[in-house]
């Protein structure tokens, strides 16, 4: 056949314009293709199931052939920042049991079911950064619901099955999201007539507080205590804090005072740090905190971490300063991650 | 099988964080061993396998792995009978070309930004591994597209 033929060019004109109207069609959602997507998973479920076990020694020798050095190198980086790392650890349990007495104490908390799941596939192209875990609707996963590790913000789930869904991770360049940026401020140490005590941890993924705090009003020797068992801390913390009753009658606590600018926070695709635009200039300075707003509307809850503020790109004009965030969660490295199944209030039905 | 390695396996071997695309070359290698027409149907075909199995949109893998499998075929044809070298380019050739249609559609169909800066090192790097992939696909292609190696016979004297 010659190269240029009528048949040959109606044949890819065709081959185009097909492609071109199911994009569109996909575009606009619907359900006859996303029946014949949930039914090719399942279909090609075996196949993955046998792929994973016949190429697992396969990986296992290319990451230990191409990653050997690597590991050694983050080895020992890793041995100086947990050096480092081990003096924060005890003021910011303190600081983070302190917290969650704030809260309990004005009725604030909120704790979200969540369902762990485990990465059993890396982004299949090179131009979206998604990974699939081994969970799907069957275990309550909607689309949208954020996805999250120890460390902070992982993604956003973008297509469920019935045993698995992909999650877009947060440097893809099309993952955007409403976040806040600590702008700094003063964090006031505690006060007198508060006491502090952090002992070791002794149950894993168990956290008590037991708080009295003095009532004036109703007599010095009355005392309120509360006593909450959350489960979001990674490892134990058991803290008493006691506030003694002021004579005034205004009992006084600890308070962060920290001011916060919102903004967008967006990926940028592999090889870029993600970004955060619309913010207001102000006081962010460099290491300053990014994490969720949270929202009627938003699909993620306020105050999961994101990252922090590495650097501050100053722009002319309103545009405002671009913020380029180093992600909390190492998203080359993921194995066990928690789908959080949170519905925003307005998606919530009434009742 | 091919869509399941890639999900499940290839995704993590990676060349500088490029991954290969081996259902991309065996599109290539099909419209190597079948021609354009026959390679560009193929690569419609896995593509929409693809889309499919991967979740992104329908049609986006399709347009790209049936380019890919038409370029191979259509070059190929340069040479009447191309040493393996040359169909070896070839494939890599049209992986190329379908691996830069991919971003070309996303940036059509969605804000997903134009990933320029990182073509540079993705094809190169799709390109040779899909070369290299060729020795073996280009019978599978074949194979599976129910055609037989040429021959050639000495006419009678």
């Amino acid at each position: 056949m010659p190269i240029y033929s009528v048949s040959r060019r109606r044949a890819i004109v065709l081959l185009v314009l097909s492609s071109v109207l199911l994009l569109t069609i996909d575009l606009r959602g619907n359900p006859v293709i996303d029946g014949a997507r949930s039914l090719f998973a399942s279909v090609l479920s075996p196949f993955e199931t046998a792929g994973r076990v016949v190429s697992t020694p396969l990986r296992n020798a290319w990451n230990g052939a191409t990653s050997y050095h690597d590991l050694e190198r983050e080895n020992e980086r890793l041995h100086d920042e947990i050096a480092r790392q081990r003096g924060d650890q005890l003021t910011a349990r303190a600081i983070v049991s302190e917290y969650q007495e704030l809260l309990t104490l004005n009725g604030l908390t909120a704790q979200y079911p969540t369902v762990t799941a485990r990465v059993v596939g890396a982004s299949p192209g090179n131009f979206s950064q998604t990974v699939e875990i081994d969970r799907g609707s069957n275990d309550g996963i909607l689309v949208g619901m954020v996805v999250v590790n120890n460390a902070g913000l992982v993604g956003k789930i973008t297509t469920v099955y019935d045993n698995r869904s992909v999650v877009m991770l947060a440097n893809d360049s099309e993952y955007a999201i409403e976040a806040k940026v600590s702008a700094g401020g003063e964090l006031v140490s505690p006060s007198a007539g508060t006491s502090t005590s952090v002992s070791t941890p002794t149950t894993l993924n168990t956290s008590t507080t037991t708080t009295a705090v003095g009532s004036p009003q109703v007599g010095p020797t009355a005392t309120a205590t509360a006593t909450t068992t959350t489960s979001t801390a990674p490892a134990t913390t058991t803290t008493t804090t006691t506030v003694a009753p002021r004579p005034s009658g205004v009992t006084t606590t600890t308070i962060r005072v920290d001011q916060h600018d919102t903004g967008a926070f967006e990926g940028r695709g592999k090889g870029r740090l993600p970004a955060m635009r619309f913010v207001a200039e102000s006081a962010i300075r460099v290491g300053s905190v990014v994490s969720t707003t949270g929202g009627s509307k938003s699909l993620a809850p306020p105050d999961i971490i994101i990252g922090e503020v590495i650097n501050i790109v100053r722009r002319a004009g309103s545009a405002g300063p671009l913020l380029e965030i180093r992600l909390a969660a190492n998203l080359a490295q993921l194995n066990f991650v928690q789908v959080v199944r949170y519905r925003p209030p307005s998606e919530v039905p009434p009742g | 099988m091919l869509i399941a390695l890639q999900r499940v396996a290839i995704g993590d071997i990676r060349f500088w964080g490029v991954a290969p695309q081996i259902v991309l070359a065996f599109c290539a290698s099909a419209g190597i061993a079948g021609g354009a027409d026959r390679g560009a149907w193929m690569g419609f075909v896995v593509g929409l396998m693809f889309d499919l199995g991967t979740g992104s949109l329908l049609g986006q893998h399709a347009l790209a792995y049936g380019l890919a499998g038409y370029t191979a075929g259509l070059v190929n044809v340069v040479a009447v009978d191309p040493h393996w070298w040359l169909s070896m380019l070839f494939v890599g050739l049209g992986s190329a070309v379908g691996e830069f249609t991919v971003p070309v559609v996303k940036t059509f169909v969605s804000d997903g930004g134009w990933h320029g800066e990182r073509l540079s090192s993705i094809l190169p790097v799709v390109a040779i591994t899909s070369s290299m992939l060729s020795f073996a696909f280009m019978p599978l292609g074949r194979w599976s597209l129910a055609i037989r190696k040429k021959t050639w016979k000495a006419p009678a004297a």
